[in-house]
């Protein structure tokens, strides 16, 4: 398998194929994003599901030899509603973040577009009104363009020569998954530190600088703070994070610095301190 | 993991069936992967599915009201695709494809924060003007929502909390239930003055940075422009805001050589610094 499959990938596959009784597999595959190993296991768990009076749940036919999948559209199963509320948010508050300019060949911007609208009146009833300002970066999946981004730790930027693949939120933000055409590597970039996409690549720019992982030792003045790590350990008092090097982990403590306090190594503490003391100094009154 | 799969998916069959409130007693009798278990390694089970289904969005909760004959487990969490379902001025059918299109290119599924769980039922409270209660910093709270707004790539929540208004931040807020009567309240907030836009807290402050700079931090918190000029690749900005501890984070990320701002705002930011 390809592809971890769990109850969203479940719940997307019932949710396609209830909209048509016969599908040529290959296109099935394209839509589900799946490999046929993937659709076999997905088969053999939905048919192995029974209603409560011993009867299938699921039912069909596939027929490789002319690419053909045939499913018997039992009510039971095609009744089960699988896109929740919280799917349809998640996507609300990605389009909510970010302008996205989504280009992709099966749909126009048409659809995009209503399908942002629908979910926006649908939320908005209670979603009171913005006054920040949304992010307009427009991004085309899979079409070669050049980002200047700025890494993380880091306030200068660099230049990419990229193809976007896929926008996926994390704990830090929305992300945009890219191929990088010159390293031949997928990366991924945090779309609020994306300068610009499509502006000339400056081949000067872009230095490839080892990252020294760094274990940081902290105190939490308030667990909040806490929920911002994927892993973190508790130590006597005092909590311990690692970060991919240490420009990441100055930035961090210095962007929380009302919530943690950093207690080693020297070489990230006294860079947070420097910083709240040169902002202290402009504060003088 | 596959015998957890077909569980839940067995789970919401059942549900799909039965709709109503549905016994523990019943769920255990018609759900042969149930069945046979003792009575421990079901309800471990039964909590184990309960939880993924949760991370997906479905809630399957125990609705016990004292004025009700009927108790047992309702299913929720779908009431937005059922009410576009509804609506006939949206075309269904394609909504459903653009879906499934963009959630190829958008994987919302990683990451996910634990505040917005719990979004199908601040949904359900706030249309229906129900109260909620939860857990906020160690403290029981029971509340009339009225809205969220996202700020920072986070969601908050602003309710009334004995007949004053308060901001909660979604991701602090555990243990959240809700109550069962509809219709409590007849109160609409147009307009929520959230804390970070508390006017005894306006700052003006004038600063020179790079551009970039701003770019990638502006929306660390919530601002207006009242003046903007570029030079080469400086900025100089002039700008109001209410939120004081996100202009002091945005200026230790940002760092500018020079600031300009009344004794009144270097105050409150010094205090923010030493807080």
């Amino acid at each position: 398998m390809t592809k971890k499959i769990n109850l969203s990938t479940v719940g997307n596959f019932i949710s396609i194929i209830k909209n048509q009784e016969i599908w040529q597999i290959n296109k099935l595959l394209e839509k589900l994003n799946i490999n046929y190993d993937d659709l076999l296991y997905l088969l053999t768990i939905l048919s192995d599901i029974y209603s409560k009076n011993g009867e299938y749940f699921f039912d069909f036919d596939l027929d490789s030899e002319n690419n053909k999948i045939l499913f018997y559209n039992s009510v039971d199963i095609f009744d089960i509603e699988t896109i929740t509320d919280l799917e349809l948010f998640k996507l609300y508050t990605l389009f909510n973040t970010i302008d996205l300019h989504i280009d992709i060949d099966t749909l126009t911007k048409k659809d995009i577009n209503t399908f942002i609208k629908i979910l926006k009146s649908s939320f908005k009833i209670y979603d009171l009104e913005n006054e920040h300002e949304i992010d307009n970066k427009n991004i085309n999946l899979n079409e070669i363009t050049s980002i200047e981004y700025i890494k993380l730790g880091n306030s200068t930027s660099d230049f990419y020569e990229v193809e976007p693949l896929l926008i996926t939120s994390t704990l830090e933000g929305s992300v945009l998954e890219a191929l990088d055409l010159n390293d031949k590597k997928i990366k991924t970039f945090l779309i609020n530190r994306i300068i610009s996409i499509g502006e000339s690549v400056k081949e000067e720019s872009k230095k490839n600088i080892k990252q020294t992982e760094i274990e940081v030792i902290f105190e939490a003045k308030d667990d909040s703070v806490l929920s911002k790590f994927k892993e973190v350990r508790k130590q006597n008092n005092k909590y311990v994070a690692k970060f991919r090097n240490k420009d990441i982990a100055i930035e961090f403590f210095i962007e929380n610095f009302t919530s943690a306090r950093v207690i080693s190594p020297d070489i990230v503490k006294v860079d947070v301190i420097k910083r709240v003391e040169s902002i202290r100094e402009l504060l003088k009154i | 993991m596959k015998n957890v799969i077909k569980r839940c998916i067995t789970l919401l069959t059942l549900f799909n069936e039965e709709s109503s409130q549905i016994s523990t007693e019943y769920i255990k009798d018609n759900i042969k992967a149930y069945r046979n278990l003792s009575e421990s390694a079901f309800k471990r089970s039964f909590e184990r599915d309960k939880v993924l289904l949760r991370e997906m969005g479905y809630n399957l909760d125990y609705i016990n009201d004292k004025w009700s004959i009927n108790e047992g487990y309702n299913l929720s969490g779908t009431a937005v695709i059922n009410e576009i379902k509804k609506d006939e001025k949206i075309e269904f059918d394609k909504f459903i494809n653009t879906y499934h299109i963009i959630k190829n290119y958008v994987n919302s599924n990683t990451g996910t924060k634990n505040s917005i769980i719990d979004i199908s039922k601040l949904n359900d409270a706030i249309k229906n003007r129900k109260r909620v209660s939860f857990i906020y910093q160690n403290k029981l709270r029971k509340v009339y929502p009225m809205g969220i707004k996202l700020f920072n790539n986070s969601w908050y929540l602003g309710a009334e909390d004995n007949n004053k208004l308060k901001t909660f931040s979604l991701n602090k807020i555990n243990n959240l239930k809700i109550g069962n009567k509809s219709e409590l309240h007849d109160k609409d907030y147009k307009k929520i003055k959230f804390s970070w836009e508390n006017k005894d807290y306006q700052i003006i402050i004038k600063l020179n940075l790079k551009k970039e700079l701003y770019l990638i931090n502006k929306n660390i918190f919530n601002h207006s422009i009242i003046s903007k000029n570029q030079k080469n690749n400086i900025l100089k900005l002039e700008i109001s805001t209410y939120d004081v501890y996100g202009l002091l984070k945005f200026l230790l990320l940002t760092n500018p050589e020079k600031i300009t701002l009344n004794k009144k705002g270097k105050k409150l930011l010094l205090e923010a610094l030493n807080d």
